[in-house]
């Protein structure tokens, strides 16, 4: 079963990203930090990530950096969610390391073509 | 009297310990309720999911009691900003269904000034084109932060139908609005109200038509070069012959130039004279980095200086003169030293490795 692990501190997008990728057949491990992502990651090598920017601890571009870094997850595809819709931001993101990037407030839906759409090129 | 005494001191005694009690009750009582409102919280949440991806019809979340369904109803509301799209379609027919959105509307016309600043930011988020009408009201409230809010408000809900209203507010000195927020609501609205923006040009006072010259600028386009230069050439108003010219340089047509020049002239407000020198330098025509060279030597010295700072923005012609102007005698060598030492400075380090 291809694992998605999701990193949102609001409660409310990490149970809705959770819900409709878990309801797409999807196993998701869900966290609500970036230190918690991190940790997770090196424990169950997921498929795919998708990364909160502001997060308590740990950005999601920090962790980012860090897969990267990783011999064991830095081809691990991973997508940034986050409310900052700056082109700046999307550079950082993307300079960092990111797939794909999508901003806040965002369509479940087409949060689920994305996850398709990246893991069809990679899985 | 030792016996009043020691009644008293009991008595102090057990009216400590009752309060000590009463604390601990309450804060007893307040932990377990906050808990169980967490878990409710949690179950909530989870059922608002399961609708928003259609797994939970409207008549299953009938069930809810009255108490979890007004919880229900601000999760709800705290999801409008996190979602867009079908999920956001189906929270707005549901908070429909619940009549938030009369409540609301209700709402803005209330007494109580922070009930009034909730409802214009939940009409805001739910983005409906009836929430037009009461925010557009709202402009007009008695309080200036729920005019600012309704401002923002209306920015958010992005229709071009709002432009004369938020027009008409940054004139209205009674109701005064920050100019500022109406100008981001004003560009978040878009080209889309341009020309009923453009339409009021020819009504109203100086706030307004200082606020279309600086949207036109910010939006940049060429087609807005004539009404500006109208705007920087015929305004009684100096502020908007100020941000006329500003928002000629913005634009960058060189068919500004002539009028810019002409603001240049000495009998001319300083003011005014530095912004045409700056929209001159972000036009960029190198025929015109003579005249801005020949305000190096004015009497004012902050034209002066940003004369000088304008020509080191305009290429190598602008730094030629400069520093022609630097190894003269004149009186603007100071300056022209000075925006070609700060020109210096801004250059990229090289380094070998």
């Amino acid at each position: 079963m291809t694992t998605i692990l999701v990193a949102d501190d609001d409660p409310d997008i990490l149970e809705l990203v959770n819900y409709k990728l878990s309801q797409s057949g999807y196993a998701v491990i869900a966290v609500p930090d970036g230190k918690l992502a991190l940790e997770q990651a090196r424990e169950h090598h997921p498929d795919l990530m998708i990364l909160d920017v502001a997060m308590p601890f740990h950005s999601g571009i920090d962790v980012t950096l860090d897969i990267r870094k990783d011999p064991d997850l830095k081809n691990t595809p991973i997508i940034l969610l986050t409310a900052k819709s700056m082109e700046q931001d999307t550079e950082r993101g993307f300079a960092a390391g990111a797939t794909d990037y999508m901003t806040k407030p965002f369509s479940p839906r087409e949060l689920l073509s994305r996850v398709q759409a990246v893991l069809g090129r990679t899985v | 009297m030792r016996l009043a005494l020691v009644v008293s001191v009991l008595l102090l005694l057990v009216s400590i310990l009752l309060m000590l009690l009463a604390t601990i009750i309450f804060r007893f009582v307040r932990t377990k309720l906050e808990a169980r409102s967490a878990t409710y919280e949690a179950e909530l949440r989870t059922m608002l999911v399961r609708f928003l991806s259609e797994d939970l019809s409207l008549s299953e979340l009938r069930v809810l009691k009255k108490i979890h369904s007004s919880q229900f109803d601000e999760i709800s509301e705290a999801m409008l900003t996190k979602v867009k799209g079908r999920a956001k379609d189906i929270l707005v027919s549901f908070l429909y269904s619940r009549g938030a959105i009369d409540q609301a509307i209700t709402r803005t016309r209330k007494f109580g000034y922070l009930g009034r600043c909730k409802a214009a930011m939940f009409l805001g988020n739910v983005g409906i084109p009836e929430a037009r009408v009461p925010l557009e009201s709202m402009l007009r409230d008695r309080r200036r932060d729920v005019r600012t809010i309704a401002v923002r408000c209306l920015g958010q809900l992005g229709k071009p139908e709002s432009v004369p209203a938020l027009l008409s507010a940054v004139d209205d000195d009674e109701h005064p609005v920050p100019f500022g927020t109406v100008l981001v609501a004003l560009m978040r609205i878009g080209s889309s109200g341009k020309e009923l923006m453009k339409a009021g040009l020819n009504s109203g006072g100086g706030q307004r038509r200082a606020a279309i010259a600086e949207i036109l600028g910010m939006e940049g386009s060429t087609e807005d070069t004539p009404d500006l230069i109208s705007l920087l050439e015929n305004d009684p108003s100096f502020e908007v012959k100020v941000r006329s010219a500003r928002a000629l340089g913005r634009i960058g047509s060189p068919k500004a130039i002539p009028s810019l020049n002409k603001y240049l002239d000495s009998g001319q407000p300083t003011a005014l004279r530095i912004v045409c020198c700056g929209a001159l330098a972000a036009i960029g025509d190198r025929e015109t980095v003579p005249e801005i060279i020949s305000l190096l030597s004015d009497g004012n010295d902050q034209l002066a200086r940003a004369a000088a700072n304008a020509a080191s923005q305009m290429g190598p012609t602008g730094i030629k003169y400069l520093n022609l102007a630097a190894t003269s005698n004149s009186k603007g060598a100071s300056f022209a030293k000075e925006a070609l030492a700060r020109l210096a400075a801004q250059a990229p380090r090289i380094s070998q490795d």
